[in-house]
């Protein structure tokens, strides 16, 4: 206990952990010095509706309809947030549109026509909330559509939500990241310097939700007017943290390293830690919903890039095109002409520019050729260590590099690909410019069908096992009854016997018995002389030859008439295991299940069930069972059914 | 979701290229540049010290490298211009060419290239592939197979060397087979100070290599023994089996001041490549200090078998080794623990094959061994993944 809290006292104290790995990209000023400046309002809005509406979300509005700023466009399912209208305007249509997405590919959207009068709906403040219970707050905050505006677009009510109600029981540390999250980005940095006193409140309203031990604001040691007017404004109530100024330190779990020296594993949620991250951008966002009554509509985009005659910090509505972004900034583009969406180390390139800026884009950047150039040629891998060195994930990626590559997907598996965050850093210290990110992209995908493939194989085998003991059951309650039956017929007989022994016995009932149990017995005979000639048939021609001739004479032997009283059960055939029923690819149960049918396929299950057949074949020392059919006498008996020609060959071999 | 590119994208015609889209200014291809530089000071002094027959052997081993290297990539239909623009293959020319014996014939320096280039390199897929460093390989393939050209052809490094070893004399020794003891032998007489103390011609006997193979001049053997610079090492394992390794015996200072120069010219370079971070100080380091420890126990113990730590330090190719030879990434374990322990593994074998090795040349064998190590220092320096081994409730 004493260590533990020592660590909460280092944490309040301003000591700062190492961390290891990272990149220090060469410093893009970027657009630092360039003030927040409202965009103008596009004439046309484009909005995704994919993630504000989940499974059992529904839209509110149809086309034609008219919507103003901060206006509800979806009831979201599950965790999800609702989408507000960005602004006033006509809804042109509702329909697919690409998306911001690497791929191009094309999505759900909401259309409007803007009208240019930017009217809202009537502000809903949250008042009194200082003196408000979270659970209020967070459904306030959700309704707001707050999001993780770093750009993972965590729904911060489910975060904050999520750490109160952890295992840890309440959230210790609270920290506000103010490091770009990526190089040349500089969004966060404008905000906190022009706008830190509502930071400040939104601090505040977090720390009324959480009630944090510590509150801690991380900012990188290359923006010291930000760390000068967090201080001032935040005096009081948070620390102001200086970090050295590194690549991944933006992203949650090394900033975490960083300033309370735990490394939160990639699988658990950093609240589950009793560690919180949000963005000053979420936290800015916070305050708008809380204090200000406003919905998420608008976001502040860092623009950069030399093919574009200025550069700067814009604040745009969601949903505003990059080409409208692009153009308000005088694109001059150059032949193919590069458009990163999202930072130059985790961005993409857009193929298309006619796609909406949405809550995650911090960044849209047009660079030129000289300032970015153009991806070489890789070479080999000269195993020269760099890319370990830098892994912030302390991986060693040109080993998963080369497992991946050669297919070896579980030894890539082993490396730890699963660690990777595909943050970029080994890609970008290669001095062979070898993709590194892109094949653990591809790995990753890999490795998740792979991860898929085997959940439903586990499920498969699972049931196929589950089918092979229900059918143990069945064959064992069926000996169970046969042996009664049996045990039956025996009982019934040694009464008959003394009875028949009085030679004028008057019980007719008795004597019915006697005379169905002679009739089933010689139609037993029959049927096992039968039997035996069918066998020997399938083994050997000249003995068949001869067994006809005995099942001849059975035959002639055998009464004309029908056992009565029994009632022929029918099954529904040989059932085979769901494996193969499915088309699926288990093989043992495969072998088990080819070997089983056969012999089933020969006859419908009768009450009496199997006996051991003393005359029949051996096989390795095995008794072969057969089975007694029930069936009446004048039905042909069907004929033996035939093993396929491969079955025949394995048998043979065994 | 649908997954397809829009005509409307495919008239924009905007360039895709997958993430990250900045990089690190170091390439391959300066990586290799820069240690070639960086063998040039070391170079300067080699020439210095033991005449231009080294810049012949050098130039020898380009050109056979270089139609290697030409050959390779037509065969394997590459681009001839990567392939030989990739820098790689003149560093290993230079360091054969540092390696070899100055006045060896031309076409044993062919072989040992072609050799390091064809079989030891390309064979396991080219640059990045190779499981052994080319050159050390080469240089052992000779050492192996020819030893007596090795011991004759070597020449002592001796001030101003080059004053004597001018292109043309190495010229006739190296390409028209004169024999290379007349030119020792004048480079010897040209010795500024006194002609060294001893001589030891009782050691001859012991030492299989150093039994003229062609008897031109028999009388000579033992003068010739007594300059053999490489055969400094050879010297002391002959004194070795005597029970002594009292280097004052052999080694006057002005024979001991040409190996303290070239070695801190190999230092410089090293130190340049260290401030440009293609070698780790770690490993460069730990080698050194591994060596002196090494030798400083050995020398404690085992007085009679051990060089003292300096011998060590200074004679055969422990400079050249530490800052050029082990730290070739290809050939090397990956992390840094791992290249840690491997300078350390390397250190321990050419300390150890000093002492007790048949071969006088100890640097060579332990990076071939290190080399066959490497995989597995690999998988035994496993790394700690990010947030592996965390306790839930730290923060309580």
């Amino acid at each position: 206990m004493q260590s533990k809290s020592r660590r909460l006292f280092r944490i309040a104290h301003g000591k700062l952990w190492k961390f290891f790995g990272g990149v220090r990209p060469d410093a893009m000023r970027g657009a630092r010095d360039d003030a927040i400046e409202q965009l103008r309002i596009p004439s046309l809005i484009t909005l995704p509706t994919g993630r504000y509406m989940g499974k059992d979300g529904q839209l509110l509005v149809n086309a034609g309809d008219y919507v103003k700023r901060g206006q509800p466009l979806t009831i979201p399912g599950g965790r999800l947030v609702p989408l507000h209208a960005s602004t006033s305007g006509t809804v042109l249509s509702i329909g697919d549109q690409v998306l911001p997405h690497p791929s191009g590919c094309t999505g759900q959207c909401v259309t409007i026509k803007t009208d240019g009068l930017d009217a809202a709906v009537a502000p809903k403040p949250f008042r009194d909330w200082g003196s408000a219970a979270p659970g209020p707050l967070l459904a306030h905050i959700r309704e707001m559509g707050v999001e993780g505006m770093g750009g993972a677009l965590y729904q911060t009510a489910a975060k904050l939500s999520s750490a109160l109600d952890g295992p840890l029981n309440g959230c210790k540390v609270f920290i506000v990241n103010g490091c770009e999250c990526e190089p040349g980005l500089s969004c966060d940095d404008r905000l906190m310097r022009e706008r830190a006193d509502q930071i400040a409140t939104g601090i505040r309203i977090i720390q009324r939700i959480l009630n944090p031990k510590v509150t801690i604001i991380a900012i990188e040691d290359d923006k010291p007017e930000a760390i000068k007017a967090m201080t001032a404004a935040t005096a009081g109530i948070a620390f102001v943290r200086t970090l050295p100024a590194r690549y991944p330190s933006g992203e949650a779990r090394p900033l975490i390293r960083i300033v309370t020296g735990i490394e939160v594993p990639y699988n658990v949620h950093t609240s589950e830690c009793g560690v919180v991250v949000d963005n000053v951008g979420t936290v800015y966002a916070v305050k708008r919903a809380v204090v200000d009554g406003e919905a998420v509509t608008s976001r502040i985009v860092t623009v950069v890039g030399s093919s574009m005659k200025r550069h700067g910090n814009a604040e745009v509505r969601l949903g505003t095109s990059v080409r409208f972004i692009l153009n308000s900034f005088h694109l001059h583009p150059e032949f193919r002409q590069r458009v990163i969406m999202g930072g130059p180390m985790m961005g993409f390139t857009l193929p298309s520019i006619d796609v909406p800026v949405t809550k995650g884009t911090a960044c849209v950047m047009a660079p030129g050729t000289a300032e970015v150039p153009l991806s070489e040629a890789p070479l080999h891998c000269i195993r020269c260590g760099r890319c370990a060195r830098a892994c912030p994930s302390r991986l060693v990626p040109y080993q998963m590099y080369a497992f991946s590559k050669a297919g070896d997907h579980a030894h890539a598996a082993k490396c730890g690909i699963s660690d990777c965050t595909l943050c970029g850093c080994c890609s970008f210290e290669c001095p062979s410019r070898i993709p590194l990110t892109l094949q653990f992209r591809r790995e990753k995908a890999v490795q998740q069908i792979l991860f898929r493939t085997e959940q439903r194989n586990t499920r498969a085998r699972e049931v196929a096992a589950e089918h092979e003991k229900r059918e143990a059951e069945r064959k064992a309650r069926i000996a169970a009854k046969r042996a009664a039956a049996l045990a039956r017929i025996k009982a019934g007989g040694g009464k008959a016997a003394p009875a028949g022994a009085a030679e004028d016995a008057a019980d007719n009932g008795k004597a019915d018995l006697e005379f169905r149990r002679q009739a089933a017995l010689r139609a037993r005979a029959a049927r096992k002389a039968q039997m035996e000639a069918a066998s020997a048939k399938a083994a050997n021609e000249e003995a068949a030859k001869k067994e006809q001739a005995q099942e001849a004479a059975a035959q002639a032997a055998a009464p004309e008439e029908k056992a009565p009283g029994q009632t022929v059960q029918k099954s529904r055939g040989p059932a085979l295991p769901y494996s193969l029923r499915r088309g699926g690819r288990l093989k043992s149960a495969e072998k088990v299940e080819l070997w089983q049918a056969p012999e089933e396929h020969e006859r419908d299950l009768s009450l009496v069930g199997e006996v051991p057949d003393e005359n029949a074949p051996r096989d390795e020392g095995r008794v072969i069972t057969r089975k007694l059919p029930v069936e009446t006498f004048e039905q042909p008996r069907p004929e033996e059914h035939p093993l396929p020609q491969s079955l025949k060959k394995l048998r043979s071999r065994r | 979701m649908n997954i397809r590119i829009t005509e409307q994208a495919q008239k924009q015609n905007l360039g895709i290229e997958p993430a990250p889209h900045l990089h690190a200014r170091m390439s391959t291809r300066m990586i290799m540049l820069a240690t070639f530089l960086a063998l040039l000071p070391a170079s300067g002094a080699f020439y210095y010290f033991t005449g231009f027959g080294f810049v012949w052997q050098f130039l020898i081993s380009l050109a056979t490298a270089t139609v290697c290297e030409a050959a390779v990539a037509l065969l394997r239909r590459r681009s001839l211009v990567a392939s030989l623009t990739d820098c790689s293959f003149p560093i290993t020319c230079l360091i054969l060419a540092l390696t070899l014996p100055p006045l060896l014939p031309w076409y044993l320096t062919c072989a040992a290239t072609a050799f390091a280039i064809l079989l030891v390199k390309e064979a396991f897929g080219g640059l990045g592939m190779n499981i052994f460093n080319p050159a050390m390989a080469g240089f052992i393939f000779l050492f192996v197979s020819c030893s007596g050209f090795m011991f004759r052809t070597w020449v002592a490094p001796q001030s101003a060397a080059c004053e004597v070893m001018t292109p043309s004399a190495t010229m006739d020794v190296i390409f028209y087979g004169k024999p290379p003891l007349d030119l020792k032998s004048r480079l010897e007489a040209a010795a500024p100070g006194a002609t060294p103390v001893a001589t030891r011609e009782g050691h001859d006997a012991d030492n299989p290599f150093l039994v003229p193979e062609d008897t031109t001049s028999g009388a000579s053997e033992s003068a010739e023994d007594a300059t053999t610079g490489a055969t400094i090492l050879e010297g002391v394992k002959a004194s070795r089996k005597q029970g002594t390794v009292d280097l004052a015996s052999v080694l006057a200072d002005e024979t001991i001041s040409p190996y303290i120069w070239i070695s801190c010219m190999f230092a410089l370079g090293g130190i340049a490549l260290m401030i440009l971070r293609i070698v780790i100080v770690k490993m460069a380091l730990s080698f050194f200090i591994a060596i002196a420890l090494f030798a400083a126990i050995g020398h404690a113990l085992w007085p009679a078998l051990f060089m003292p730590v300096l011998d060590q330090l200074i004679l055969g190719g422990t400079a050249i080794c530490g800052f050029f030879i082990i730290t070739d990434p290809v050939t090397n374990a990956g992390t840094s623990k791992g290249r840690i322990a491997f300078a350390v593994l390397c250190a321990f074998l050419i300390v150890a094959i000093r002492a007790l090795g048949s071969y006088s040349d100890s640097v060579a064998f332990s990076v071939l061994l290190s080399n066959a190590a490497a995989p597995l220092i690999d998988v035994l320096t496993h790394r700690r993944a990010f947030g592996h081994g965390y306790r839930n409730g730290e923060l309580d």
